[in-house]
């Protein structure tokens, strides 16, 4: 029995080990917190399914995220600054987002959201580092 | 004088930044090369042999005060600091932008009095064109122009470049481009105090932040602002300021238009008259005024709106047609409404305007024509046109909203590459006070003086490009005598990058 624990156990390390630690630069002030979600794959990134989500203390500069457990496999991220500590991402009459956002793989804002494709990013096993910028 | 070439037609045509909300805008851009370089290369080659380029080449730094070598007589009665505005950089690190609506603004300003005239030009520093100056080449792409490795564009202000109008507001100035915030600027040393945020200090602040704030706000008589701002969904905001800028009233309509384009409007005493144009958007088009498309079988149709109530109140339609400017609108006693636009028979202006960018100005291009509008309340219209090319219509700022008689417009009668003429009309006899600089003079937008609000008297005034010696000029003309050309005539030592519109602000 303890043989057969020890085998699961050195079976499920590869799969729910990985982390990821999300560096984020360019955050004007040290007011309010940062908004993370993650979305595994691209069906789950379309119908707004995270996989996981964490909210920080913004901090002028870089901040970083850590997330673990995490399955290998597409992932796409997603996060704005909510510097007015209302809980939402704040945006004027037409829509248009009032507060910081930003993405993983640094995709950019081009007069709307980048696509999946240019927001995917690759969880493998162990360790991640995935260096991004916000957008005001 | 239906076909006209590429340069007139510009002139004839002004700025027009468009809303760029739309997602698709710069996306899926497949080039293999970038357009961009290839852009200043053909400009550059063409410049060697079209000396009237000279006027979209732009500049790279700021123009020190100088004072004006005066011919004639500087009137005694006429103080104060003429202001205008225009895309002032196009290239930079062997890069030029695709549409001529796209270079970074630079105000111009012309101090008058004590004799004399001062002129000085600063570019309007957003933030764009801080990160730009520092990184020595373009970051973002535009809204026509793309920019391989565009810097994000998180919202139309990233590219805001402050590059159409100005105005002064409560002793500043607001640089105004039609796609995003209004810029404050200090109004004597011109330099740049930020953006405005129309509903700061108010519950809209957050709501109003960053939407577009139209770059042809009307001002009463009492300098109650009002203006509208156009977004690609077809909604448009609608602001009503006190004249120190305070937001009193805003609303939010659907025009359900979708042409991409709204770039001016007209009051009455009681009405906002929002004009808009038979464009559709072809989607499937890079860049935005390049996917605006002329729609011949699709009439213009003209919202009348309460500026008590800032809601529709009425819907007409028009002959199918483009415009980018209006002169002025008022409404009689049967409640009938009067204005006058400068009418396109079709878009191939806003095209054509990058052509130009890239050194071609040889594509004929269809000019405007001062077409006069009648709105019956009983839903019937009527319409008289005027003969002559028009652009750039203004009236004695006082009239706004009211009956005015006089009609100031540019028009072209000799130029095939531009404007060349400036021109009062008498709408109650059709007949027109004309003045022509000639073939040599890109002749720019010209402004009433009306500080006595005397609308049979005052000054107008305005610049001109001198192709030959390469010098651009101020001219000021009695406005009830402009056959007799300039009274006075202020020359700088050099020629300053064509501009769209400006105003004047008395001492």
């Amino acid at each position: 029995m303890k043989a057969l624990l020890v085998t699961l156990s050195l079976l499920s390390t590869p799969i729910m080990a990985n982390e990821l630690e999300l560096r984020i630069a360019d955050i004007n002030s040290s007011e309010g917190k940062i908004y993370i979600e993650l979305f595994k794959g691209e069906q789950n990134y379309k119908e707004g399914q995270s996989y996981t989500a964490s909210i920080i203390k913004a901090q002028k500069g870089q901040t970083t995220a850590h997330f673990s457990n995490l399955e290998a496999g597409e992932y796409v991220v997603r996060f704005f600054h909510d510097i007015n500590n209302n809980a939402k991402l704040d945006s004027n009459l037409f829509g248009i987002p009032t507060e910081g956002v930003g993405f993983s793989n640094n995709a950019t804002v081009q007069f709307g959201p980048p696509s999946y494709r240019d927001m995917v990013i690759a969880i493998n096993s162990g360790r991640n580092i995935e260096n991004t910028t916000i957008h005001y | 004088m239906e076909r006209r070439q590429l340069l007139k037609g510009m002139l004839a045509a002004p700025l027009a930044h468009a809303a760029i909300s739309n997602p698709c805008l710069a996306s899926n851009f497949l080039a293999t090369e970038d357009i961009m370089t290839i852009n200043q290369k053909r400009f550059t080659a063409a410049l060697e042999k079209r000396p009237e380029l000279i006027g979209v080449v732009g500049v790279d730094s700021n123009y020190r005060p100088q004072k004006l070598l005066l011919e004639g007589k500087l009137p005694a009665d006429l103080t104060g600091s003429f202001y205008r505005n225009g895309p002032g950089l196009h290239q930079r690190a062997g890069q030029r932008y695709t549409h001529l609506f796209e270079g970074d603004g630079m105000v111009h300003q012309f101090h008058i009095g004590n004799g004399t005239v001062y002129h000085q030009g600063k570019f309007i520093r957003t933030d764009k064109f801080k990160q730009e100056e520092k990184a020595g080449k373009f970051l973002y792409s535009g809204p026509d122009s793309k920019l391989q490795n565009s810097q994000s564009i998180a919202n139309p202000d990233s590219i805001n470049t402050a590059n159409t109008n100005v105005i002064p507001v409560n002793g500043e100035l607001w640089a105004l481009w039609e796609a995003g915030s209004a810029t404050a600027l200090n109004s004597q040393s011109l330099d740049t105090l930020g953006r405005v945020n129309i509903g700061k200090n108010t519950q809209y602040e957050q709501s109003l932040k960053g939407l577009p704030f139209s770059a042809h706000p009307k001002l009463e008589k009492d300098g109650t602002i009002w203006n509208f701002g156009y977004a690609q969904s077809g909604h448009i905001v609608l602001y009503h300021l006190s004249s120190a800028g305070a937001l009193k009233n805003v609303a939010l309509i659907n025009s359900g238009f979708k042409g991409g384009m709204v770039h001016d409007f007209l009051i009455t005493k009681n009405h906002i008259l929002l004009v808009l144009p038979s464009l559709k958007r072809d989607l499937s088009t890079e860049g935005l005024f390049s996917s605006i498309q002329f729609h011949p079988q699709q009439p213009m149709e003209v919202l009348v709106i309460s500026k008590n109530t800032l809601k529709i109140t009425k819907r007409y339609e028009l002959d199918p047609g483009f415009v980018f400017h209006f002169g002025n609108a008022w409404e009689d006693q049967q409640e009938n409404i009067h204005f006058d636009m400068s009418l396109y028979p079709n878009s191939t202006v806003l095209h054509h305007m990058a052509s130009m960018m890239r050194g071609e100005v040889n594509i004929p291009v269809s000019p405007a024509q001062t077409v006069l509008f009648s709105l019956m309340s009983n839903g019937k219209t009527k319409s008289h046109k005027i003969d002559g090319i028009s652009e750039f219509p203004r009236v004695y700022s006082h009239l706004t909203g009211y009956r005015n008689r006089d009609l100031f417009t540019l028009s072209s009668v000799e130029s095939d590459v531009w404007s060349d003429s400036v021109r009062r009309i008498n709408l109650d006899t059709d007949s027109q006070d004309l003045y022509t600089y000639g073939k040599d003079f890109l002749v720019e937008e010209h402004v009433l003086v009306d500080q006595n609000q005397n609308a049979k008297g005052g000054y107008l005034i305005g610049t001109a490009l001198h192709i030959p010696s390469k010098r651009t000029c101020l001219n000021i003309f009695r406005a009830q005598h402009v056959a007799d050309g300039p009274i006075c005539r202020a020359w700088l030592n050099n020629a300053i990058p064509l501009g769209f519109h400006g105003n004047f602000l008395p001492s």
